[in-house]
């Protein structure tokens, strides 16, 4: 017993992380400078952040295994390149230089001895300072053109600026040189917050060295002249330090976030970063960057047939993730595909009456001539089908099969077989068969479950009449999208799938809220509107015309849309109160939305333009 | 079967990830979903009085009427006529155009320049004339309608766009008053179009774009609904200026507009590439992403959003406009309509996957600093041309194996390899509505009118 009782889990674990190899390490993919360890949150309780912990009590040892596992891997990145010394190697090794020399006076701020709580601190130093930093004005003084323009924009990202000249607007003196001990007071205000500061961590300069400076450089200098001004003059390793620490994200706080709400067009501090700053960070911020099983939890492998759109710098969340279970013919798969499908339609959406056209036809090609021959009649019946149905009664739905039918393009020079013929026999003009166009119509997703944005056609499961009001009052307002819920969004998949048809409305549906939904999950058969209904005609391929048959059904939804209807809730956002709400009437007579409409200052400058649009 | 499929729906969920970068109440999200490209818009050529109106619209427009005062001593609203995203619609008599300089009118001064000096003033008179309302809807921010309203005064003297006449507020609702401009539905031609209409269409879309871009200004929503078109006047004007923005908004350095040199440095010292030198194979996600997701405007229509707006491009410039442009010529070439499905972004990438194939949208997404990955087999490497698409899916498939292949014709030739370059999915090599302008396919149109007048021989005695 007790030899079964080996959980298998670490062995899988275990293989996993053999597969892997150092730099390929995907959990440092997902790292970026701008991001972090995830040190704290969920992996703390992970059985594998108790080795760590371990780890944490040896900061030294650690450090060395690090300065090792860096060594190894840049020799090992002169290995890969088998090529003779490039420009762009020569790059390289130059940043490196460059790198080493700088890291020696770097402290390791983010490095194993963080702990949890020290996070907490570093948040709130993260976020005190992004309060503080568009207010800055910086000057270089002394500071190398390289490392100035590299600093300079990453301080930018934060919002703050750089003065080309020296003049009062000045904040911050950001210098190279070393400071002497009279502009340390102004230079301390972190320590006096009593947050993490980086400087302290670091105090290698004697003060004898500092007055020996001060004395080389004079009363004149500029720094006094900053002083005076009561600028704050800080040492550039502090600064940098700093935007260190600010592009810090294992607290949580995301300073791409900030960089996007601010839409500064400064360039990403990281755009320019290379593998050497790549190994760097790697250095400071992944302490056990070969425990693989650590990162192995926190990845989802995609296994089946995915799309993985994802930044390859990893300093994003990727664009597109979605993934189809594994199918045995290719066109059973749920993801995009030209299917079967009827002429003038939709090629994506696959149309189970061509199929049958074509399998009729295949059977017996006069067959489907004598349909043709009786034409007019199909016609008058569909249009009573047409009523049928209005009427909630729905023959077809039964039919409806789950199973989707992919178009056999083969790649180049191949044809594909069977679909021609079902295109042809609506090319010929033949109408299809009975109660096709409707039938047809069903099939496309958009007519399924009431998903009005899927069919556009602004399918409702009242009536077209409400639908539309719905539309013409609220419609999607920007913020329906926005404010609708992720379990919202979730649902409407679940239905959708249900229904075969892998579309997922991103947006539009959002405000035929939780009713269509509903009527979706209960599978309520929407009526049609008057368009969808021309379209229906329409599908018959014949020239539309004002037909008795069509004012029969213009008719008969008259008279459905005279019976009297429950008002419905126009649910959606309003930007203006900054709110969903549930109903449109209701909010737009609320006293919030009111007091908006009629306080003059919302609208002063949209006034000022309608003040030039006054007709001549 | 069915734990199978739940548990299949629980993953799709979590995969989902896509949308989970929109964020509750987020005003900051800048995804406008415009309305659906089969939105009704309205057909426009009845102007007969006797028109069919809907009780519920009736009852609308009593309400707008009502809420709006003094609106009907200007106008008279006759029927809704399209219903927008963010607006209404109406049709409506416009009860006080002789007040004023309506210079807007160009199918007045059509008739003014063809009509004698008698019948002008005695036509005039009694002749009613139309205008479009739009009632922007009340939860509406000030900023958005000042932004729409803005773009369409500075395009005022624009050829091709659809000129303000004016617009005026009550409270918050604000109402733009534009020329009733009389168009066919796209759903009544595109089926049956000649690649000669088609160029003259096209023409007169560019012509709009061409003005509108001058601006820098991306339109955002080109779509047939959004461009009225009538094939017997072969004018049509671009509408709807709602999610238009000026080039540079919130621009964020991408690295589509890196010089190609330094981008391929990026790419080839990205975090993907040193994982790819390393021989990492798997493709994982992160479950718990922390990271911030990537932003960009991508407001528009399912199915006419270029390749880099999907891929959210943070540098999109006005010839996002041209693709849109390029997807209503595949839609007329192939006869079909909608073309794309794009129940969403990702859908949508897929479908222009469909069509150019792996290699080309992976080069696409590396543009824009993004690592492509699919092992869907439906999608080829090179994907299909698109003269094939088009003989496909205007089913000229041969059917029989001993039958003449089937190839489009001369004009299809010409239109397929214009549209080659409308639907480019390399923004930077996409041709530009001025360059279209000029391009032959285009230029043919004038040829081509000419002889469907039967002018050629006029000329020729």
């Amino acid at each position: 017993m007790a030899a079964v009782a080996v959980p298998p889990s670490p062995q899988v674990v275990d293989v996993m992380a053999n597969r892997r190899v150092p730099l390929a390490n995907l959990h440092n993919a997902t790292n970026s400078p701008m991001r972090a360890t995830a040190i704290g949150g969920k992996r703390q309780r992970s059985h594998a952040s108790e080795q760590r912990d371990l780890t944490y009590g040896q900061p030294p040892a650690k450090k060395l295994m690090v300065e090792d596992d860096a060594d190894a891997r840049r020799s090992g990145l002169v290995r890969r390149s088998a090529a003779p010394p490039t420009a762009l190697t020569k790059k390289l090794e130059a940043a490196r230089e460059q790198k080493v020399a700088s890291r020696t006076t770097r402290p390791n701020t983010r490095g194993p001895e963080v702990n949890a709580s020290n996070l907490e601190t570093i948040r709130n130093w993260q976020r005190h300072y992004r309060k503080l930093f568009p207010q800055f004005v910086f000057w270089f003084e002394s500071v190398p053109d390289d490392i100035k323009s590299k600093v300079s924009r990453q301080a930018q990202i934060l919002g703050s600026r750089e003065a080309k000249f020296f003049s009062r607007e000045v904040t911050h003196v950001i210098t190279a040189r070393p400071i002497g001990p009279e502009f340390d007071s102004s230079s301390s205000s972190i320590a006096a917050k009593g947050t993490v500061n980086p400087a302290q961590l670091e105090s290698k300069r004697s003060v004898f060295d500092n007055a020996l400076e001060i004395q080389k450089t004079g009363g004149g200098d500029i720094l006094h002249k900053a002083k005076d001004l009561g600028m704050k003059i800080w040492a550039l390793d502090k600064l940098q330090r700093m935007l260190d620490t600010m592009f810090n994200t294992a607290t949580g706080e995301d300073v791409t976030q900030y960089i996007a709400r601010n839409g500064a067009t400064a360039l990403q501090p990281t755009a320019r970063r290379d593998l050497q700053k790549l190994l760097e960070q790697e250095k400071l911020s992944r302490p056990m960057d070969r425990d693989y099983s650590v990162a192995a939890q926190d990845m989802i492998p995609l296994r089946g047939f995915y799309i993985y759109i994802h930044d390859m710098d990893e300093l994003t969340r990727p664009v597109m993730v979605r993934e189809y279970s594994k199918v045995q013919k290719k066109e059973d798969g749920k993801w995009p595909q030209f299917r079967v499908s009827g002429n003038y339609k939709c090629p994506f959406i696959e149309d189970r009456e061509a199929v049958r056209r074509q399998q009729i036809e295949e059977q017996d090609a006069r067959h489907a001539r004598r349909m043709a021959n009786a034409a007019p009649r199909t016609r008058a019946v569909t249009a009573a089908l047409d009523e049928k149905r209005a009427l909630g009664d729905n023959p077809n739905l039964a039919r409806r099969s789950n199973t989707t039918t992919a178009v056999p393009i083969k790649e180049e020079n191949t044809e594909c077989a069977g679909v021609p013929k079902a295109l042809q026999t609506t090319r010929d003009g033949i109408p299809p068969m009975f109660g096709s166009a409707q039938a047809s119509l069903r099939t496309m997703p958009r007519f399924i479950g009431g998903e009005p944005v899927a069919s556009g056609l602004h399918q409702s499961n009242i009536t077209s009449a409400i639908q539309s009001q719905m539309i013409s009052s609220t419609a999607a307002a920007p913020g329906a999208r926005a404010g609708n819920s992720k379990e919202v969004n979730q649902l409407k998949r679940k239905v959708l799938e249900r229904n075969s048809a892998p579309s997922v409305n991103s947006g539009h549906s959002s405000t035929m809220g939780d009713a269509s939904l509903r009527a979706a999950l209960n599978q309520d058969h929407p009526q049609p509107t008057r368009a969808a209904k021309r379209k229906a005609q329409e599908t018959l391929g014949q020239v539309r015309e004002d037909t008795d048959e069509e004012r029969k059904v213009r008719k008969a939804v008259a008279l459905r849309r005279k019976k009297p209807v429950e008002k419905e809730l126009k649910p959606g956002y309003c930007e203006n109160c900054r709110e969903k709400f549930n109903d449109f009437d209701e909010h737009v007579v609320s006293r919030k939305h009111r007091k908006f409409a009629v306080t003059a200052d919302n609208w002063m400058e949209l006034d000022q333009l309608l003040a030039q649009l006054t007709r001549e | 079967m069915a734990k199978a499929r739940a548990s299949l729906q629980r993953q799709a969920e979590e995969l989902d990830i896509h949308h989970d970068d929109v964020k509750e109440g987020d005003p900051e999200d800048t995804l406008d979903e415009s309305a659906d490209p089969l939105e009704e818009s309205g057909r426009t050529i009845d102007t007969s009085e006797d028109e069919e109106v809907d009780d519920m619209v009736s009852e609308d427009i009593e309400r707008f009427e009502n809420s709006f005062v003094g609106i009907n001593k200007r106008y008279r609203l006759i029927n809704r006529i399209g219903e927008g995203t963010f607006s209404t619609v109406y049709k409506a008599e416009d009860l006080e155009y002789y007040k004023y300089n309506n210079r807007w009118d160009v199918d007045e001064r059509e008739r003014r320049k063809w009509s004698s000096p008698a019948s002008k003033t005695k036509r005039s008179a009694r002749k009613p004339h139309y205008v479009a309302i739009k009632k922007i809807y009340v939860t509406s921010s000030p900023i958005r309608i000042f932004n729409e309203l803005e773009l369409l005064f500075d395009l005022k003297n624009s050829d091709s766009v659809c000129p303000l006449i004016t617009a005026f507020r009550h409270q918050d609702q604000v109402v733009a008053v534009l020329p009733y401009f009389q168009h066919q539905d796209f759903r009544d031609y595109y089926k049956d179009m000649k690649v000669s209409e088609m160029r003259l269409y096209m023409k007169s879309l560019f012509t709009a774009l061409r003005e509108v871009h001058k601006k820098k200004i991306l339109h955002r929503d080109v779509k047939p609904t959004n461009f009225l078109y009538n094939k017997w006047q072969t004018r049509g004007v671009l509408v709807d200026f709602g999610l238009a923005e000026r080039e540079g908004t919130e621009w964020h350095q991408c690295n589509c507009t890196l010089p190609s040199d330094e981008r391929r440095y990026r790419i080839a010292h990205s975090v993907y590439a040193q994982n790819q030198q390393a021989g990492h194979q798997t493709t994982s996600y992160p479950k718990n992403d922390t990271r911030g997701s990537r932003r960009a405007n991508r407001a528009g229509t399912r199915g006419f959003r270029a390749p880099e707006v999907l891929l959210k491009c943070t540098q999109q410039t006005t010839i996002i406009d041209m693709w849109s442009a390029g997807v209503i010529l595949l839609t007329l070439l192939t006869r079909r309509f909608p073309f794309f499905h794009s129940t969403d972004d990702i859908d949508a990438l897929l479908e222009i996957t469909t069509i150019f194939g792996r290699k080309k949208m992976k080069e696409a997404a590396l543009l824009h600093g993004q690592v492509f990955e699919t092992n869907i087999p439906s999608y080829s490497e090179h994907g299909h041309s698109l003269e094939k698409i088009i003989l496909w899916c205007t089913g000229r498939t041969d059917s029989d194996k001993n039958a003449p292949k089937k190839e489009l014709d001369e004009e299809e030739k010409e239109a397929v390899a214009f549209l080659h370059k409308l639907l480019e999915c390399d923004p930077t090599r996409r041709i530009t509505a001025d360059e279209a302008l000029r391009h032959p396919f285009i230029t043919k149109a004038y040829e081509d009118s000419e002889a469907d007048d039967d002018m050629v021989d006029l000329n020729e005695v």
